[in-house]
Protein backbone atom coordinates (compact mmCIF):
# COMPACT_ATOMS: atom_id res chain seq x y z
CA UNK A 1 0.00 0.00 0.00
CA UNK A 2 1.05 3.51 -0.30
CA UNK A 3 3.37 4.68 2.13
CA UNK A 4 0.83 7.24 3.79
CA UNK A 5 -1.43 4.64 5.00
CA UNK A 6 -1.27 3.56 8.59
CA UNK A 7 -1.68 -0.61 8.97
CA UNK A 8 -2.37 -1.07 12.61
CA UNK A 9 -2.13 -4.50 14.03
CA UNK A 10 -4.54 -4.64 16.77
CA UNK A 11 -2.99 -7.42 18.89
CA UNK A 12 -2.28 -8.89 22.25
CA UNK A 13 -2.03 -12.49 23.19
CA UNK A 14 -4.46 -12.66 26.40
CA UNK A 15 -7.95 -12.98 25.06
CA UNK A 16 -11.16 -10.62 26.39
CA UNK A 17 -8.94 -7.33 26.79
CA UNK A 18 -11.03 -5.59 24.58
CA UNK A 19 -9.24 -6.04 21.12
CA UNK A 20 -12.41 -5.80 18.92
CA UNK A 21 -14.26 -3.34 20.65
CA UNK A 22 -11.28 -1.11 20.61
CA UNK A 23 -10.75 -1.63 16.15
CA UNK A 24 -14.43 -1.59 15.75
CA UNK A 25 -14.80 1.93 17.73
CA UNK A 26 -11.93 3.00 16.74
CA UNK A 27 -12.82 2.42 12.99
CA UNK A 28 -16.11 4.20 13.61
CA UNK A 29 -15.00 7.04 14.88
CA UNK A 30 -12.41 7.65 12.58
CA UNK A 31 -15.02 7.16 10.05
CA UNK A 32 -17.14 9.62 11.85
CA UNK A 33 -14.13 12.39 11.98
CA UNK A 34 -13.74 11.93 8.04
CA UNK A 35 -11.46 8.90 7.36
CA UNK A 36 -11.23 6.51 5.30
CA UNK A 37 -10.61 2.86 7.16
CA UNK A 38 -10.76 -0.48 6.36
CA UNK A 39 -11.03 -3.16 8.95
CA UNK A 40 -9.86 -6.74 8.55
CA UNK A 41 -11.23 -9.49 11.02
CA UNK A 42 -8.43 -11.92 11.39
CA UNK A 43 -9.83 -13.35 14.75
CA UNK A 44 -11.44 -17.15 13.63
CA UNK A 45 -13.62 -16.01 16.18
CA UNK A 46 -15.04 -13.33 13.47
CA UNK A 47 -16.35 -11.46 16.22
CA UNK A 48 -15.65 -7.96 14.63
CA UNK A 49 -17.21 -9.56 11.91
CA UNK A 50 -20.41 -10.59 13.71
CA UNK A 51 -20.15 -6.87 15.25
CA UNK A 52 -21.21 -5.34 12.14
CA UNK A 53 -22.94 -8.44 10.36
CA UNK A 54 -25.30 -10.71 12.06
CA UNK A 55 -24.39 -14.58 11.33
CA UNK A 56 -27.43 -15.50 9.76
CA UNK A 57 -26.25 -12.87 6.68
CA UNK A 58 -22.59 -13.70 6.98
CA UNK A 59 -23.62 -17.48 6.57
CA UNK A 60 -25.73 -16.61 3.49
CA UNK A 61 -23.71 -14.28 1.81
CA UNK A 62 -19.99 -14.16 3.11
CA UNK A 63 -19.07 -17.24 4.14
CA UNK A 64 -19.02 -19.21 0.87
CA UNK A 65 -16.44 -16.58 -0.89
CA UNK A 66 -16.19 -13.55 0.82
CA UNK A 67 -13.75 -13.78 3.87
CA UNK A 68 -10.27 -13.77 4.60
CA UNK A 69 -10.01 -17.71 5.12
CA UNK A 70 -11.19 -17.90 1.45
CA UNK A 71 -8.52 -15.82 0.22
CA UNK A 72 -6.06 -17.47 2.28
CA UNK A 73 -6.69 -20.55 1.13
CA UNK A 74 -6.61 -19.29 -2.79
CA UNK A 75 -3.17 -18.44 -2.46
CA UNK A 76 -2.85 -22.20 -3.48
CA UNK A 77 -3.03 -20.88 -7.33
CA UNK A 78 0.49 -19.27 -6.88
CA UNK A 79 -0.54 -16.05 -8.13
CA UNK A 80 -1.63 -13.03 -4.77
CA UNK A 81 -5.16 -12.89 -4.97
CA UNK A 82 -7.32 -9.40 -4.45
CA UNK A 83 -8.87 -8.65 -1.72
CA UNK A 84 -10.94 -6.27 -3.01
CA UNK A 85 -14.11 -8.82 -3.92
CA UNK A 86 -14.01 -9.26 0.07
CA UNK A 87 -14.28 -5.93 1.20
CA UNK A 88 -17.90 -4.15 1.94
CA UNK A 89 -19.79 -1.46 4.10
CA UNK A 90 -21.43 -2.56 6.83
CA UNK A 91 -25.05 -1.24 6.32
CA UNK A 92 -26.58 -0.36 9.50
CA UNK A 93 -22.95 1.82 10.47
CA UNK A 94 -23.06 3.39 7.29
CA UNK A 95 -26.36 4.54 7.63
CA UNK A 96 -25.13 6.25 10.90
CA UNK A 97 -21.85 7.85 9.25
CA UNK A 98 -24.10 9.15 6.54
CA UNK A 99 -21.70 9.90 3.90
CA UNK A 100 -19.03 10.94 6.55
CA UNK A 101 -15.59 9.02 5.97
CA UNK A 102 -15.77 5.41 5.06
CA UNK A 103 -16.00 1.94 7.05
CA UNK A 104 -15.29 -1.03 5.02
CA UNK A 105 -14.66 -4.54 6.43
CA UNK A 106 -13.53 -7.66 5.79
CA UNK A 107 -14.76 -10.49 7.93
CA UNK A 108 -13.47 -13.54 8.84
CA UNK A 109 -14.44 -16.98 9.17
CA UNK A 110 -14.94 -19.92 12.33
CA UNK A 111 -12.61 -22.00 9.72
CA UNK A 112 -9.60 -19.74 9.88
CA UNK A 113 -8.33 -21.40 12.57
CA UNK A 114 -7.05 -24.41 9.77
CA UNK A 115 -5.44 -21.83 7.95
CA UNK A 116 -2.55 -21.70 10.12
CA UNK A 117 -2.09 -25.27 9.76
CA UNK A 118 -2.24 -25.25 6.49
CA UNK A 119 0.20 -22.08 5.69
CA UNK A 120 2.82 -24.64 8.65
CA UNK A 121 3.25 -27.08 5.96
CA UNK A 122 4.13 -24.32 3.03
CA UNK A 123 7.35 -23.42 5.61
CA UNK A 124 9.57 -26.43 4.65
CA UNK A 125 11.99 -26.74 2.05
CA UNK A 126 14.81 -28.67 0.64
CA UNK A 127 17.44 -26.61 2.06
CA UNK A 128 17.87 -23.33 4.06
CA UNK A 129 17.81 -21.23 1.48
CA UNK A 130 14.70 -22.73 0.17
CA UNK A 131 13.20 -22.95 3.27
CA UNK A 132 14.28 -19.09 4.12
CA UNK A 133 12.01 -17.89 1.07
CA UNK A 134 9.09 -20.07 2.08
CA UNK A 135 9.53 -18.81 5.31
CA UNK A 136 9.41 -15.05 3.85
CA UNK A 137 6.38 -16.17 1.07
CA UNK A 138 4.35 -17.05 3.50
CA UNK A 139 4.69 -14.61 6.29
CA UNK A 140 4.45 -11.62 3.86
CA UNK A 141 1.20 -12.66 1.99
CA UNK A 142 -0.96 -10.50 3.85
CA UNK A 143 1.27 -7.62 3.32
CA UNK A 144 1.15 -8.11 -0.47
CA UNK A 145 -2.22 -8.49 -0.61
CA UNK A 146 -2.90 -5.02 0.67
CA UNK A 147 -1.04 -3.86 -1.71
CA UNK A 148 -2.64 -4.75 -4.45
CA UNK A 149 -5.74 -2.27 -2.90
CA UNK A 150 -4.18 0.74 -2.33
CA UNK A 151 -5.90 2.45 -4.95
CA UNK A 152 -8.80 2.57 -2.25
CA UNK A 153 -6.32 5.47 -0.61
CA UNK A 154 -7.22 4.51 2.86
CA UNK A 155 -6.16 6.34 5.36
CA UNK A 156 -5.75 3.77 8.17
CA UNK A 157 -6.16 0.04 7.96
CA UNK A 158 -6.86 -1.60 11.60
CA UNK A 159 -6.22 -5.52 11.74
CA UNK A 160 -8.40 -7.68 14.58
CA UNK A 161 -5.89 -10.16 15.14
CA UNK A 162 -6.59 -13.10 17.24
CA UNK A 163 -5.10 -13.80 20.57
CA UNK A 164 -2.33 -16.18 19.54
CA UNK A 165 0.92 -15.94 17.60
CA UNK A 166 0.22 -18.06 14.98
CA UNK A 167 1.56 -17.47 11.35
CA UNK A 168 -1.96 -15.93 10.35
CA UNK A 169 -1.14 -13.43 13.21
CA UNK A 170 2.31 -12.81 12.28
CA UNK A 171 0.86 -12.17 8.88
CA UNK A 172 -0.69 -9.52 10.46
CA UNK A 173 2.28 -8.06 12.18
CA UNK A 174 4.48 -8.04 9.15
CA UNK A 175 2.04 -6.10 6.99
CA UNK A 176 1.78 -3.23 10.23
CA UNK A 177 3.34 -0.19 10.12
CA UNK A 178 2.44 -0.28 14.04
CA UNK A 179 1.02 -2.51 16.90
CA UNK A 180 -1.91 -1.03 18.73
CA UNK A 181 -1.90 -3.11 22.42
CA UNK A 182 -5.34 -2.92 24.25
CA UNK A 183 -4.57 -4.61 27.97
CA UNK A 184 -6.68 -4.50 31.04
CA UNK A 185 -5.59 -3.22 34.09
CA UNK A 186 -4.53 -6.46 35.82
CA UNK A 187 -1.39 -8.66 36.82
CA UNK A 188 -1.81 -11.34 33.90
CA UNK A 189 -1.89 -8.82 31.22
CA UNK A 190 1.11 -6.86 31.89
CA UNK A 191 2.88 -9.89 31.79
CA UNK A 192 1.15 -10.38 28.34
CA UNK A 193 2.86 -7.31 27.23
CA UNK A 194 6.15 -8.49 27.87
CA UNK A 195 5.77 -11.74 26.07
CA UNK A 196 4.25 -9.64 23.43
CA UNK A 197 6.74 -7.58 22.70
CA UNK A 198 9.49 -10.08 22.94
CA UNK A 199 8.14 -12.15 20.25
CA UNK A 200 7.95 -9.60 18.09
CA UNK A 201 11.14 -8.44 18.43
CA UNK A 202 12.48 -12.03 17.58
CA UNK A 203 9.52 -12.79 14.59
CA UNK A 204 11.24 -9.07 12.85
CA UNK A 205 14.95 -10.24 13.77
CA UNK A 206 13.92 -13.75 11.71
CA UNK A 207 11.83 -11.98 9.07
CA UNK A 208 14.47 -9.51 7.95
CA UNK A 209 17.59 -12.02 8.29
CA UNK A 210 15.34 -14.45 6.40
CA UNK A 211 14.87 -10.87 3.58
CA UNK A 212 18.46 -10.81 3.19
CA UNK A 213 18.30 -14.35 1.61
CA UNK A 214 15.49 -14.04 -0.75
CA UNK A 215 15.92 -14.73 -4.07
CA UNK A 216 19.70 -13.85 -3.56
CA UNK A 217 18.66 -10.11 -3.21
CA UNK A 218 17.45 -8.25 -0.34
CA UNK A 219 13.19 -8.00 0.26
CA UNK A 220 11.67 -5.13 2.03
CA UNK A 221 12.34 -5.05 5.56
CA UNK A 222 10.11 -4.59 8.23
CA UNK A 223 10.51 -2.58 11.12
CA UNK A 224 6.79 -2.40 12.61
CA UNK A 225 6.42 0.04 15.90
CA UNK A 226 4.31 -0.30 19.01
CA UNK A 227 2.22 2.51 18.51
CA UNK A 228 1.12 2.45 22.36
CA UNK A 229 -0.85 0.16 24.82
CA UNK A 230 -4.72 1.32 25.45
CA UNK A 231 -6.43 0.18 28.45
CA UNK A 232 -9.62 -1.03 28.36
CA UNK A 233 -12.58 -2.00 30.57
CA UNK A 234 -11.46 0.70 33.04
CA UNK A 235 -13.74 1.22 36.47
CA UNK A 236 -13.59 4.81 37.32
CA UNK A 237 -14.17 6.01 41.19
CA UNK A 238 -13.64 9.81 41.68
CA UNK A 239 -13.22 10.75 38.43
CA UNK A 240 -10.13 8.66 37.58
CA UNK A 241 -8.93 5.18 37.42
CA UNK A 242 -9.87 2.93 40.78
CA UNK A 243 -6.87 2.43 42.50
CA UNK A 244 -6.64 -1.17 41.44
CA UNK A 245 -6.37 -0.25 38.40
CA UNK A 246 -3.89 2.65 39.08
CA UNK A 247 -1.77 0.17 40.18
CA UNK A 248 -1.12 -1.72 37.28
CA UNK A 249 -1.24 1.34 34.68
CA UNK A 250 1.63 2.75 36.12
CA UNK A 251 3.42 -0.91 36.34
CA UNK A 252 3.10 -0.52 32.68
CA UNK A 253 3.87 3.04 32.10
CA UNK A 254 7.04 2.29 33.59
CA UNK A 255 8.13 -0.36 31.58
CA UNK A 256 10.96 -0.52 29.44
CA UNK A 257 10.25 0.45 25.84
CA UNK A 258 6.56 0.77 25.94
CA UNK A 259 4.47 3.82 25.64
CA UNK A 260 0.96 4.07 27.11
CA UNK A 261 -2.18 5.78 25.91
CA UNK A 262 -3.33 8.64 28.87
CA UNK A 263 -6.83 8.08 27.60
CA UNK A 264 -8.05 4.92 28.12
CA UNK A 265 -11.80 3.18 27.26
CA UNK A 266 -14.28 2.56 30.09
CA UNK A 267 -16.23 -0.14 31.52
CA UNK A 268 -19.85 -0.13 30.47
CA UNK A 269 -20.93 -4.01 30.69
CA UNK A 270 -24.60 -2.28 29.29
CA UNK A 271 -23.20 -0.36 26.41
CA UNK A 272 -20.33 -3.01 25.23
CA UNK A 273 -22.32 -6.13 25.48
CA UNK A 274 -25.08 -5.58 23.50
CA UNK A 275 -23.69 -3.21 20.70
CA UNK A 276 -22.90 -6.00 18.34
CA UNK A 277 -25.99 -7.33 18.54
CA UNK A 278 -27.25 -4.34 16.90
CA UNK A 279 -24.64 -3.75 14.27
CA UNK A 280 -23.45 -0.39 15.62
CA UNK A 281 -20.29 0.34 17.48
CA UNK A 282 -20.91 2.61 21.09
CA UNK A 283 -19.43 5.17 20.05
CA UNK A 284 -21.96 5.66 17.08
CA UNK A 285 -24.84 5.12 19.49
CA UNK A 286 -26.90 8.53 20.33
CA UNK A 287 -26.59 9.96 23.80
CA UNK A 288 -28.85 8.42 26.38
CA UNK A 289 -27.73 9.35 29.69
CA UNK A 290 -24.61 10.84 31.56
CA UNK A 291 -22.89 7.15 31.86
CA UNK A 292 -23.52 6.76 28.10
CA UNK A 293 -21.66 10.00 27.28
CA UNK A 294 -18.72 9.33 29.52
CA UNK A 295 -18.04 6.18 27.52
CA UNK A 296 -18.43 7.61 23.97
CA UNK A 297 -16.29 10.73 25.12
CA UNK A 298 -13.21 7.90 26.77
CA UNK A 299 -13.17 6.75 22.60
CA UNK A 300 -13.01 9.85 21.31
CA UNK A 301 -10.38 11.26 23.36
CA UNK A 302 -8.79 7.47 22.65
CA UNK A 303 -9.29 8.14 18.95
CA UNK A 304 -7.68 12.03 19.51
CA UNK A 305 -4.38 10.38 21.15
CA UNK A 306 -4.04 7.49 18.25
CA UNK A 307 -4.59 10.09 15.31
CA UNK A 308 -1.94 12.63 17.80
CA UNK A 309 0.41 9.19 17.40
CA UNK A 310 0.15 8.70 13.83
CA UNK A 311 -0.05 11.92 13.15
CA UNK A 312 -3.18 11.79 11.15
CA UNK A 313 -4.87 15.36 10.51
CA UNK B 1 -0.86 26.93 80.64
CA UNK B 2 -1.82 29.22 83.30
CA UNK B 3 -1.68 28.86 86.95
CA UNK B 4 -5.37 28.16 87.75
CA UNK B 5 -5.30 25.14 84.50
CA UNK B 6 -2.45 23.83 86.60
CA UNK B 7 -3.75 23.72 89.85
CA UNK B 8 -7.09 22.33 88.62
CA UNK B 9 -5.15 19.42 86.92
CA UNK B 10 -2.94 18.56 89.99
CA UNK B 11 -7.03 18.76 91.68
CA UNK B 12 -7.93 16.10 89.73
CA UNK B 13 -5.03 14.13 89.89
CA UNK B 14 -4.77 14.13 93.04
CA UNK B 15 -8.94 13.38 92.88
CA UNK B 16 -8.03 10.18 91.12
CA UNK B 17 -5.24 9.02 92.94
CA UNK B 18 -7.91 9.12 96.43
CA UNK B 19 -10.17 7.92 94.13
CA UNK B 20 -8.49 4.74 93.40
CA UNK B 21 -7.20 4.38 97.57
CA UNK B 22 -9.05 1.39 99.48
CA UNK B 23 -11.52 3.00 101.88
CA UNK B 24 -9.20 2.33 105.13
CA UNK B 25 -5.86 3.32 103.56
CA UNK B 26 -7.79 6.80 103.22
CA UNK B 27 -8.67 6.93 106.92
CA UNK B 28 -4.62 5.96 107.93
CA UNK B 29 -4.31 8.84 105.90
CA UNK B 30 -6.85 11.37 107.11
CA UNK B 31 -4.61 9.82 110.60
CA UNK B 32 -1.02 10.85 109.64
CA UNK B 33 -0.27 7.21 109.50
CA UNK B 34 0.32 7.28 105.72
CA UNK B 35 1.60 10.44 103.84
CA UNK B 36 1.72 11.11 100.08
CA UNK B 37 5.08 11.41 98.47
CA UNK B 38 5.76 12.84 94.99
CA UNK B 39 7.31 11.25 92.09
CA UNK B 40 9.05 12.33 88.99
CA UNK B 41 8.06 9.36 86.94
CA UNK B 42 6.10 10.11 83.46
CA UNK B 43 3.83 7.24 81.92
CA UNK B 44 4.65 4.78 79.18
CA UNK B 45 2.29 6.31 76.99
CA UNK B 46 3.75 10.09 76.79
CA UNK B 47 7.68 7.71 76.87
CA UNK B 48 6.26 5.88 73.72
CA UNK B 49 4.86 9.09 71.99
CA UNK B 50 8.02 10.51 72.40
CA UNK B 51 10.49 7.66 71.19
CA UNK B 52 8.60 7.57 67.92
CA UNK B 53 10.65 9.12 64.86
CA UNK B 54 8.58 11.94 63.13
CA UNK B 55 6.48 10.56 60.37
CA UNK B 56 8.48 11.22 56.97
CA UNK B 57 7.60 13.61 54.72
CA UNK B 58 6.28 13.36 51.19
CA UNK B 59 9.12 13.93 49.66
CA UNK B 60 11.09 11.59 51.57
CA UNK B 61 8.64 8.88 50.70
CA UNK B 62 8.59 10.21 47.17
CA UNK B 63 12.65 9.47 47.38
CA UNK B 64 12.34 6.16 48.89
CA UNK B 65 10.24 5.05 45.86
CA UNK B 66 12.76 6.06 43.66
CA UNK B 67 15.03 4.35 45.73
CA UNK B 68 13.15 1.21 45.41
CA UNK B 69 12.81 1.48 41.74
CA UNK B 70 16.43 2.08 41.53
CA UNK B 71 17.45 -1.61 43.17
CA UNK B 72 18.13 -4.53 41.36
CA UNK B 73 16.71 -7.23 43.85
CA UNK B 74 14.28 -7.91 46.55
CA UNK B 75 16.78 -8.43 48.69
CA UNK B 76 17.93 -5.20 48.44
CA UNK B 77 14.08 -3.58 48.65
CA UNK B 78 13.48 -5.61 51.79
CA UNK B 79 16.99 -3.78 53.36
CA UNK B 80 16.03 -0.56 52.27
CA UNK B 81 12.54 -0.97 53.50
CA UNK B 82 13.35 -2.34 56.82
CA UNK B 83 16.33 0.41 57.29
CA UNK B 84 13.10 3.04 56.78
CA UNK B 85 11.75 1.88 60.17
CA UNK B 86 7.99 2.63 58.76
CA UNK B 87 5.14 2.51 60.81
CA UNK B 88 2.18 0.95 59.11
CA UNK B 89 0.86 4.27 58.62
CA UNK B 90 4.05 5.34 57.10
CA UNK B 91 3.94 2.24 54.69
CA UNK B 92 0.23 3.16 53.49
CA UNK B 93 1.25 6.62 52.48
CA UNK B 94 4.16 4.51 50.68
CA UNK B 95 1.84 2.64 48.87
CA UNK B 96 -0.58 5.28 47.83
CA UNK B 97 2.33 7.33 46.48
CA UNK B 98 3.15 4.67 44.17
CA UNK B 99 -0.43 4.45 42.97
CA UNK B 100 -1.06 0.95 44.81
CA UNK B 101 -4.36 0.00 46.44
CA UNK B 102 -4.33 0.07 50.06
CA UNK B 103 -6.91 -2.13 52.11
CA UNK B 104 -8.27 -2.58 55.50
CA UNK B 105 -6.88 -6.04 55.70
CA UNK B 106 -3.24 -4.95 54.69
CA UNK B 107 -1.16 -5.76 57.53
CA UNK B 108 2.53 -4.26 57.61
CA UNK B 109 3.82 -7.41 55.85
CA UNK B 110 1.36 -7.31 52.86
CA UNK B 111 2.28 -3.49 52.50
CA UNK B 112 5.84 -4.07 52.29
CA UNK B 113 5.23 -6.83 49.72
CA UNK B 114 2.63 -4.69 47.76
CA UNK B 115 5.91 -2.18 47.56
CA UNK B 116 8.61 -4.08 46.99
CA UNK B 117 7.14 -6.23 43.96
CA UNK B 118 5.60 -2.55 42.59
CA UNK B 119 9.20 -1.30 42.54
CA UNK B 120 11.31 -3.98 42.01
CA UNK B 121 9.37 -7.39 41.50
CA UNK B 122 7.69 -6.24 38.25
CA UNK B 123 10.88 -5.07 36.46
CA UNK B 124 12.24 -8.42 37.35
CA UNK B 125 9.35 -10.38 36.04
CA UNK B 126 9.52 -8.42 32.81
CA UNK B 127 13.42 -8.83 32.28
CA UNK B 128 12.36 -12.73 32.71
CA UNK B 129 9.82 -12.67 30.35
CA UNK B 130 11.28 -10.68 27.48
CA UNK B 131 14.94 -12.63 27.82
CA UNK B 132 15.86 -15.89 27.70
CA UNK B 133 16.10 -17.70 24.25
CA UNK B 134 14.48 -16.43 21.16
CA UNK B 135 11.33 -18.23 20.55
CA UNK B 136 7.96 -17.10 18.88
CA UNK B 137 6.20 -20.09 18.63
CA UNK B 138 3.20 -20.63 20.21
CA UNK B 139 2.62 -24.22 20.00
CA UNK B 140 3.34 -27.53 18.55
CA UNK B 141 2.27 -26.39 14.92
CA UNK B 142 4.35 -23.35 15.10
CA UNK B 143 7.03 -25.40 15.95
CA UNK B 144 7.29 -26.37 11.85
CA UNK B 145 6.79 -22.99 10.76
CA UNK B 146 10.34 -21.55 10.78
CA UNK B 147 13.17 -23.20 8.18
CA UNK B 148 14.09 -26.09 9.92
CA UNK B 149 17.44 -25.83 9.70
CA UNK B 150 18.01 -22.21 10.86
CA UNK B 151 20.25 -20.95 13.25
CA UNK B 152 17.82 -18.79 15.02
CA UNK B 153 15.90 -22.16 16.11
Amino acid sequence: MEERVHVVAVINYKGGVGKTSLTANLGAQLAWEGHRVLMIDLDPQSSLTFSFLTPDVWEKEFAPKKTIKGWFDSFDYGKVPSLEPLIFVPKRASEILHGRGQLDLISSHLGLINVDLELATKLSGASLAQSKRNFIDVHSRLALGLGLIAHRDYDVVLIDCPPNFNIVTKTAIIASNYLLVPARPDYLSTLGIDYLIRSVDSLIKDYNDYADVKDGSTSVKIDPKVLGVVFTMIQEYGGGPMAAHKQYMAQVRRMDGVSVFEQYIKRNDTLFASAPQYSVPVVLHGYTSDSHRSVVSGLEDVTAEFKKALKLS
Amino acid sequence: MDDRKRLARLLRALADLVDKFPPEKIAELASGQLSLVASAAVSAKVDKRRARPPAPSEATLRELAERLRSLSSRAEGDKVLADASLSKRDLERLARAMSLPVTRNDNGDRLREKVIEASIGSRLISSAIRGGSVDTSSGAQEKTSAPQSSPHR
